[in-house]
């Protein structure tokens, strides 16, 4: 057996990175010899690992992306460092199974409407989240560049601060039987939704992908449903890189991006490293109260690292959950089920009658509202077309879908025409 | 409660404690409606059979297994349910092992029971296999044996799955909790219009507090979203979820972890639906009771390997291929598939690019394969 040596690993591109190495060889060819792995966060960094020189399988999957690569390399004793870049650039990404939720896309089921199927795509503001009939076309200072890829079409959004307190969401229509709403978290970067409306080809889904516009914000955001509770640590401190001096510097300038900064929180929830940043949950619910999710993360900050009796604690972080539930739903998926996690709690264990009454009624209207998502996204994206198998007391939501159009046309097993 | 297997602790050190419960005999329900089902007492038996085999590759070892068991081909008015000596180590001409029924004081008594075997540090398992059902708002419901066995709530023998997840770290101070739900979750007119939603047995609570406090989250995966089915074999069997589920404990579900392959609660979080479509092409549902995704570790596997399909667009592709072979890195034949329309194998999970070669009238298409643990689908296109 050759001695290890210890190489420096060095990351492949700006995104945030999954690395493994196993050695090739003979007597190891069932199960791999020496093994090493590494999560890379962002151009430049670099690990540490220790290996014998020799032949080795990698594989790299970018978190941000989804994708996976493989590779093969040679590892010599007198190299000290190795540079994934240039072998991540020539290999062929491949998504991940499309059942799995490291996919990033979002997978709904084939349309199955047969023939052509006219579409529309909208974009919606509500101004006044929290307030019944706040939800309109969205105004003109809400920028979007739309490009059409073949059968998909792309949408880059920009324009009013991203902390103005609207909420916005993506309208899908398709043939006035379906609608889907996406969802659109307004990151100072930018934001940028993929729809593929190739549902009518046999065995095609319709594909809807959120994706932030900064590699270090998607890979926080994708984390959230594909990383480990130490590789969330160590996103989120990554995730702070050129800010000034914090662990979690997303929480701590909140102010600069309320999005990132809720992904920020949640992830810190996930991993239940909440102190001792308490203070800072507590003011981004505050400065963030047109998200929903902020409010979440707040109440599990209050009875995780709260003081003094647990009712009271159980009493204020319901009355989080409780404006929470008024804003709307979650917008993405990690919050839902850290809210239906607490109320699930609160409803049975709660000290008062009136926290456990309360948290019974929130925990159903997060039921109801959870039934209506589709999978495989970090988003909460909602479905109108009642799925298979639901329930039979599923009810189809309002039909009224006020938006401004961005794109219709038709699509069919011919393909898609923009009109 | 009926304890199957027990191990004294050596010298303080951690132990797994397992609970089994599977359930396929419900007398209380009228025969004409159809509900015993085989395959429920048959999972927990293979449940325990692994959970015994593989005793000393647990994370830490298994300390006791647990277990209450009702076959719906024993009448139990006649004798006991029986659990086949083989499963935990006995001969076939061992006689077997009576064991408790699922009823609703057995299990309020199992998991007291296991609450106290388990010590600060310990690992528990539970798993369960029966009908399952959610209400309007609750999910994770596993049915008792006795359900329907008391006119004024026929259904008050439900078992709580999903808060069992949710508070057992908490109770116990185990350093982790894995929980797996092979049962529907289907629900029913008559518990949806409940007043007050439906009252489940919870046998563990615990404050809010203490539960947002503790920092172990249980890694809890169930056979079937909300409002949904799973399925069977008819005549008794391994349910279809388990078969994925233990295909993932034995051999699939890994990670690699310094000089060990590991099943990690990531891989088993993600991997069950993708392992049952490969491995036997089947469709099983999965879903996570909780929210973890750690990359805590279950058991060590010596020699792992994953299941592989190979499919294609369209199907004649691959089915009308005059050879279709599977290359290493030297470009010798590792593996050639046989005939019909779908390639399944299995490979060691380590991360290698195989070639894919396929020959059709005359024509070489040549592809690569990048294995990953724990399953590989692969779609080949013209």
């Amino acid at each position: 057996m050759s001695e290890a040596v210890s190489y420096r690993l060095k990351s492949p591109g700006p995104s945030a990175y999954r690395v493994q190495l196993v050695e090739k060889g003979p007597s190891s060819a069932l199960t791999g010899g020496a093994t090493a792995e590494a999560l890379l966060t962002g151009a430049g960094d670099e690990r540490p690992v220790l290996l014998p020189p020799g032949d080795y399988w990698g594989s790299i999957d970018d978190i941000g992306s989804g994708e996976r690569r493989t590779l093969s390399l040679s590892l010599d004793s007198n190299q000290a460092a190795i540079d994934l870049q240039e072998a991540f650039s020539q290999s062929v990404p491949r998504r991940r199974s499309s059942s799995s939720a490291l996919s990033g896309a979002e997978s709904i089921g084939a349309a199955a409407i047969g023939g052509t199927v006219k579409f529309v795509v909208g974009l919606s503001e509500d101004r006044a989240p929290g307030h019944v009939g706040g939800w309109g076309a969205a105004a003109a200072d809400m920028q979007v560049a739309i490009k059409r890829e073949g059968s998909s079409l792309r949408l880059q959004f920009g324009g009013p601060p991203s902390d103005r307190r609207s909420k916005y969401r993506v309208v899908i229509g398709l043939s006035d039987r379906r609608s889907i709403r996406v969802p659109l978290p307004r990151y100072r970067d930018g934001v940028e939704v993929v729809i593929a409306l190739d549902a009518t080809l046999p065995g095609r889904d319709l594909d809807i992908d959120v994706r932030a516009l900064d590699p270090t914000v998607q890979a926080l955001v994708a984390a959230l449903s594909t990383s480990s509770r130490d590789e969330s640590l160590t996103l989120v401190e990554w995730a702070g890189d050129g800010h000034v001096g914090n662990a979690v510097p997303f929480l701590a300038q909140k102010r600069q991006d309320l999005w990132a900064a809720t992904a920020a929180a949640l992830l810190l929830v996930r991993a239940r490293r909440m102190a001792p940043f308490e203070q800072w949950f507590y003011n981004l619910a505050e400065f963030a109260p047109h998200i929903a999710d902020s409010a979440i993360a707040a109440a599990w900050v209050t009875l995780a690292t709260g003081t003094g009796p647990g009712a009271d604690l159980e009493a204020k972080a319901m009355e989080y959950l409780r404006f929470s539930g008024r804003v709307g739903a979650p917008n993405f998926v990690a919050a839902n089920s850290l809210g239906m996690e607490l109320l699930n709690s609160l409803r049975t264990t709660a000290e008062s009658d009136k926290v456990r009454a309360q948290a019974g009624e929130e925990y159903a209207l997060m039921t109801k509202r959870s039934e209506h998502r589709l999978l495989g996204s970090p988003y909460m994206i909602y479905s109108d077309f009642r799925p298979q198998r639901m329930p039979s007391f599923w009810r189809f939501p309002s039909r009224r879908l006020p938006y401004r159009t961005l794109a219709a046309g038709t699509t069919s097993t011919d393909g898609v025409q923009f009109d | 409660m009926t304890l199957v297997y027990s191990k004294d602790r050596v010298d303080a050190q951690p132990q797994l404690h397992a609970l089994v419960i599977g359930c396929g005999r419900f007398p209380w329900i009228a025969a004409a409606r159809n509900a015993n089902r085989p395959a429920c007492f048959d999972s927990a038996v293979a449940m325990i059979e692994f959970l015994h085999e593989r005793a000393h590759d647990f994370l830490p070892p298994l300390g006791s297994i647990d277990c209450l068991l009702a076959d719906p081909r024993v009448d139990p008015d006649e004798q006991s349910d029986r659990l086949p000596a083989t499963a935990v180590g006995g001969g076939a001409g061992d006689p077997p092992l009576d064991v408790e029924r699922p009823l609703e004081a057995n299990v309020i008594a199992a998991f007291n029971a296991l609450v106290g075997r388990c010590q600060p540090g310990d690992a528990i398992l539970f798993y369960g296999c029966s009908h399952g059902v959610a209400g309007r708002d609750e999910t994770g419901l596993l049915v008792l044996e006795d359900i329907n066995s008391g006119a004024g709530n026929p259904w008050a023998q439900l078992l709580n799955v999903k808060s069992v997840a949710q508070y057992l770290p908490a109770r116990t101070k185990a350093s982790e909790v894995w929980v797996f739900l092979d049962a529907c979750q289907e629900v029913l007119e008559d518990l949806r219009d409940q007043a007050g939603g439906v009252q489940t047995i919870e046998p563990i609570a615990v404050s809010s507090v203490e539960m947002a406090r503790c920092p172990v989250i249980s890694t809890a995966v169930a056979a079937a979203r909300y409002g949904a089915l799973t399925h069977a074999p008819a005549g008794g069997g391994v349910a279809y979820f388990t078969r994925a589920l233990l295909d993932g404990l034995g051999k699939s579900c890994v990670e690699k972890s310094g000089p060990e392959w590991r099943v990690t609660a990531k891989q088993l979080n993600y991997g069950l639906v993708d392992i049952a479509n490969a491995a036997e092409g089947r469709t099983i549902e999965a879903t996570t009771l909780t929210f973890n995704n750690r990359k805590s570790s279950l058991l060590k596997v010596a020699a792992p390997s994953i299941p592989v399909a190979v499919t294609s667009r369209p199907t004649a592709l691959l089915a009308d291929a005059d050879s279709a072979s599977l290359l290493d890195e030297t470009g010798a034949e590792v593996f050639a598939k046989g005939p019909g329309a779908e390639w399944r194998f299995r490979v060691p999970p380590i991360p290698v690019s195989y070639g894919l070669r396929l020959v059709s009238n005359g024509t070489t298409i040549d592809d690569t394969l990048d294995i990953a643990a724990p399953a590989v689908l692969r779609e080949l296109e013209q």
